[in-house]
């Protein structure tokens, strides 16, 4: 398997850039620039939201929200300066992230909700994905996704910044407010725990 | 270097972000270390499936999000007005006076009062029709309008103002009691007076109980000329005034609104004025079925 290089290849550079201009365009309300932002994030948002909050439902309105503040903020809230040196994707993470928080927290004071829930709905969004593959493809993703769901939020959550979303450790920390190296340490622990997540289902399909 | 330190750079390893040096003193040791190897490989297995799990949106919020932000604009002439005219799918949400606002105050008050920001766009046929139809003093029988933004008892007012019939007048304390709030008169003034969607919600249907025909969005006079286009006899409406009488009877056994669609084809000669809802009672008068005007509080 190659090593992905879009962290560091030309693509997400000039993607970035244009990402850059887009929070300026937004706050000199440019027409369409807005709808750009959506079209880019809203994937990326919700399959981010989706693993820290119980329910579709709620991932979707998180995501909607998260479009909401970063609306009023870039267009009323923040000076062209501030918006031109924004950077764009860790900053919208971050505001998904606390809202998905919020979330929880509102939810947990409402009924006693269990966090990772019933496996259907989780594997729903691969139902999308599930043409593009065959069925060994599948069930491996399948497989991993159920492990994802047995780990620990904080564990989950940088899984899912790191290897599908694919950020630098620079933009994970400026998302969850964690210093660099001790994300280091952090994603590699995420990690051992996906793996012996693996190893347990597979224990558990030898039974 | 030491398995720990590797460990910890095998990710950035695999992406390209480990600066040459480091990069080179990693691969060194991965080729000593089969125990770092090992979790090198495994890191690269997890690291390549995990992109699939991007899975496709159940459905985007790009329109409900388009609703929320954002309403639509634009310009129109109805019998010699001109008018701002904001509007959202679900129909009209302001008409504004071109004369009485810039545009830039017309899209910047618009903000403020809905939360929401304008976007030039085509009126639909069917909001421009009700616009004109309201000008034109033909009135507007289900209003096509958007007041969600709006709070609830100032809805609800303007809810009870389309309910005046076209060509009739009505009180603000009528309104007040209709709306189920009887005792705030000056709330429901305050109400008539910011609303937003003037002509085709009939806020000029409603005149001052101590007479004249009161302000208006578009000017007094246009407010008297709408008033005559909808067929309410001014003449009277000015008579009655000058004798400060609020309502009318016919049979000494009824009294109306001078406006009332009972009274229609009565000559002025047969009218006779009411001063107000004292009087009515004193002479033992019954208040009127069609415009149900108020009662004395027992």
């Amino acid at each position: 398997m190659t090593a992905r290089s879009s962290l560091t290849g030309g693509e997400t550079l000039a993607a970035q850039v244009s990402l850059d201009g887009l929070a300026a365009s937004i706050h000199a309300r440019t027409a369409g620039a807005f709808e750009r932002l959506v079209g880019y994030f809203e994937k990326p948002l919700f399959n981010y939201v989706q693993r820290l909050v119980p329910s579709l439902p709620d991932a979707q309105e998180v995501v909607q929200d998260t479009f909401l503040r970063a609306h009023k903020a870039l267009t009323r809230q923040y000076s062209s300066d501030r918006c031109q040196s924004l950077a764009l994707r860790p900053w919208l993470f971050r505001i998904a992230r606390n809202l998905s928080h919020n979330k929880r927290r509102g939810l947990r004071h409402r009924v006693e909700c269990q966090m990772p829930d019933d496996h259907e709905q989780r594997l729903a969004p691969l139902d999308g994905v599930a043409v593009l593959c065959t069925v060994e493809q599948r069930q491996e993703l399948e497989r991993l996704e159920r492990a994802m769901a047995a780990l620990p939020l904080a564990s989950r959550e940088l899984v899912v910044l790191r290897f599908i979303e694919e950020m630098s450790y620079a933009e994970i920390a400026a998302t969850t407010g964690q210093g660099e190296a001790a994300l280091r340490g952090k994603v590699f622990r995420a990690l051992q725990q996906l793996r012996d997540a693996l190893a347990r289902q597979e224990d558990r399909h030898a039974m | 270097m030491r398995c720990e330190s590797a460990l910890l750079r095998l990710d950035e390893l695999r992406t390209g972000e480990l600066a040459s040096a480091e990069a080179e003193a990693v691969r060194r040791h991965l080729e000593d270390c089969h125990h770092c190897a090992g979790a090198n490989r495994a890191l690269r297995e997890v690291a390549g499936a995990a992109p699939g799990l991007l899975g496709e949106l159940p459905s985007s919020c790009a329109d409900e999000l388009a609703r929320r932000l954002f309403d639509h604009w634009s310009r129109m002439r109805a019998e010699g007005l001109d008018l701002w005219v904001a509007f959202s799918e679900r129909g009209l949400t302001e008409i504004v006076p071109t004369s009485a606002k810039s545009f830039e105050s017309f899209s910047w008050e618009h903000a403020r009062r809905t939360g929401k920001e304008l976007r030039e766009d085509e009126l639909p046929a069917p909001l421009a029709e009700q616009v004109e139809q309201a000008a034109a003093g033909l009135g507007v029988a289900a209003p096509a309008v958007d007041l969600s933004w709006l709070p609830p008892f100032e809805r609800q007012v303007l809810r009870t103002l389309s309910e005046i019939p076209g060509g009739e007048l009505r009180s603000y304390a009528w309104v007040a009691r209709e709306a189920g709030r009887p005792t705030a008169v000056r709330a429901v003034g305050n109400a008539c007076a910011r609303n937003p969607v003037p002509l085709v919600v009939p806020c000029h249907r409603v005149v001052p109980a101590a007479g004249g025909i009161g302000g208006y969005a578009f000017g007094s006079e246009m407010k008297r000329e709408i008033l005559e286009r909808e067929g309410v006899d001014l003449g009277l409406v000015d008579q009655l005034e000058r004798r400060h009488a609020k309502y009318v009877t016919v049979d000494d056994h009824w009294y109306c609104f001078p406006t009332c669609r009972s009274l229609r084809g009565v000559g002025r000669d047969q009218i006779e004025p009411v001063r107000d809802e004292r009087e009515a009672a004193a002479r033992g008068l019954q208040p009127c079925d069609e415009c149900r005007p108020l009662e004395l509080a027992s």
